[in-house]
């Protein structure tokens, strides 16, 4: 697991350190607070040392974290030094993971590559995170991966390195009742379920025992049938794999079966996964703080820019403490325009 | 003039009356003597040209109203309180300005959003139909209470 980060001058952050859970991490902000970007670069991190080059070259992990970063945010001409901030000449990054493994590292604005200033054990740090993008895979994924290896396209490495993983073939057994009650819960939310056939395209089967292409399929069920494959296929074990980290998973998901998705989050964290989630969404938050035990660990990380223009963090375990909170200020902007509407200037 | 109910406190700086409309207590004036028949708003307050009806609730875990079946009772509840107030104003003859609804609650700005759409339908606000030659309620707003605070500076609110 991730147990902080510390960020310097990286693209928006000029200065900001955070303490995670091991169980449900949630960052809540408006655009451009770097929601995206913390969820990107600690995937890149945790991600990086799984390259073979880390170990052909006697575990210097620095041409793996250059490689992942630039992958994960794809700087002009892969210079990674345009990761820096504007108005810096130097960025640096340190991560503390679990158990007792320290990755440090600082990126000059005109270099292409990370150095590594302080490694305490990372190369020994094996588990393997998941990186769910906003944009739905599985109907994109025939053909995909070939493309993104031979061909230059601006799609970032985290479409890739899912798609691999999506490629991954099917464990002979599933590993254990809670996973079969996972599969079980998506099965029901999606109505049916997705396969990978030999011709490695992705096809719907309905309850009903109707099978479709893939695109036919609600985009929404789509997006949980990535779930359902990383863990039929084993890439997604809770308690054994890295962490997972899904990026707006409202995306084209119908409100009704948020619920569902909360209640699968929530059993993947009480199964032993560490979860980032980066949302939008007041019925996701909602959800969490409603269908939540005392028992489970829910942490949420509020960015804001401060009077200066400075990306901030507040993080609560409190739903009702998240401040600032953009989504419920939006509902706020809602009921002052409608009070408008109806008191005129009563009141006023 | 200060009005202090369900914890609240609150200052209306512009109005010309204002009085618990419930009252429970005989001795009073403004005794409400038919709380066995007909519900009641908390507060009326008269403005210049204009009437407030006043609910206000302070709930101990207002999470429960996430629920629908909490949620539809609290609505009925809102919409009774306003209809039998009307009428009781009705038979006072005291229906002689534009009434506004305003229920302050203290729920979340999301569920506030879904209430006042409810509230509004339920009561019905304006002039839902062309057979009505006039409205039961000229507004409704439901708010919590950063919302009051924000929109009402005159009628200013605080916790007592």
């Amino acid at each position: 697991m991730i147990n902080s980060v510390s960020i310097k001058k990286f693209t928006a952050f000029q200065d900001i350190k955070l303490s995670f859970t091991k169980g449900i991490n949630v960052f809540v902000g408006a655009n451009s607070t770097g929601k995206s970007h913390l969820l990107k670069l600690l995937y890149a991190v945790t991600a990086a040392n799984k390259t073979e080059e880390i170990h052909a070259l006697n575990n210097d992990p620095t041409r793996a974290i250059t490689d992942k970063l630039n992958g994960v945010f794809k700087p002009e001409n892969k210079v990674a030094g345009r990761l820096c901030r504007n108005d810096a000449d130097r960025s640096t990054i340190r991560v503390s993971l679990e158990p007792e493994r320290t990755i440090e590292f600082a990126i000059a604005s005109d270099m292409d590559h990370v150095v590594v200033t302080e490694n305490l054990s990372y190369e020994k740090y094996s588990w393997v995170p998941v990186f769910i993008p906003p944009k739905e895979v599985l109907s994109i994924f025939e053909g995909f991966s070939s493309l993104y290896l031979k061909r230059e396209i601006t799609i970032d490495e985290t479409y890739f390195d899912l798609s691999q993983a999506l490629e991954i073939p099917l464990l002979k057994d599933v590993p254990g009742e809670k996973i079969t009650q996972l599969l079980s819960m998506i099965k029901k939310t999606c109505e049916g379920e997705f396969l990978l056939r030999k011709n490695k395209k992705f096809y719907y089967k309905s309850d009903k025992g109707r099978l479709l292409e893939v695109e036919l399929a609600a985009e929404g069920f789509r997006k949980m049938g990535v779930l359902q494959r990383l863990l039929q296929n084993g890439h997604l074990l809770p308690g054994v794999s890295g962490p997972l980290f899904w990026d707006e998973p409202e995306s084209n998901l119908n409100p009704s079966i948020m619920k569902q998705l909360v209640e699968i989050l929530l059993a993947l964290s009480r199964n032993g996964q560490q979860i980032f989630l980066a949302t939008h969404d007041y019925i996701i938050l909602k959800w969490l703080d409603l269908l939540a035990k005392p028992e489970d660990k829910i942490l949420f990380h509020s960015l804001f820019k401060n009077q200066a223009g400075e990306i901030e963090v507040n993080s609560t375990h409190d739903y009702q403490a998240i401040h600032p909170n953009a989504i419920d200020d939006t509902f706020a902007d809602l009921i002052d325009k409608d009070i408008e509407h109806s008191m005129g200037d009563l009141g006023k | 003039m200060r009005m202090i109910v369900d914890g609240f406190d609150f200052e209306f700086e512009d109005a010309i009356d204002a009085f618990i409309f419930d009252e429970t207590d005989k001795n009073l004036p403004n005794y409400h003597g038919l709380s066995h028949s007909m519900k009641a708003v908390d507060l009326i307050v008269e403005l210049e040209n204009d009437y407030l009806f006043i609910e206000v609730k302070d709930f101990h875990d207002p999470d429960t109203y996430q629920v629908g079946s909490c949620f539809n009772h609290l609505r009925k509840s809102l919409k009774y309180k306003y209809r039998d107030t009307f009428l009781y104003r009705w038979a006072e003859n005291k229906i002689d300005k534009p009434i506004r609804y305003l229920c302050l609650l203290t729920l979340d700005n999301a569920l506030i959003t879904r209430m006042n759409k409810e509230i509004r339908k339920q009561l019905p606000v304006g002039r839902p139909i062309s057979r009505w030659e006039q409205s039961i309620a000229q507004s409704s707003v439901v708010v919590n209470f950063d919302r009051w605070n924000h929109n009402f500076p005159k009628w200013s609110v605080r916790r007592s």
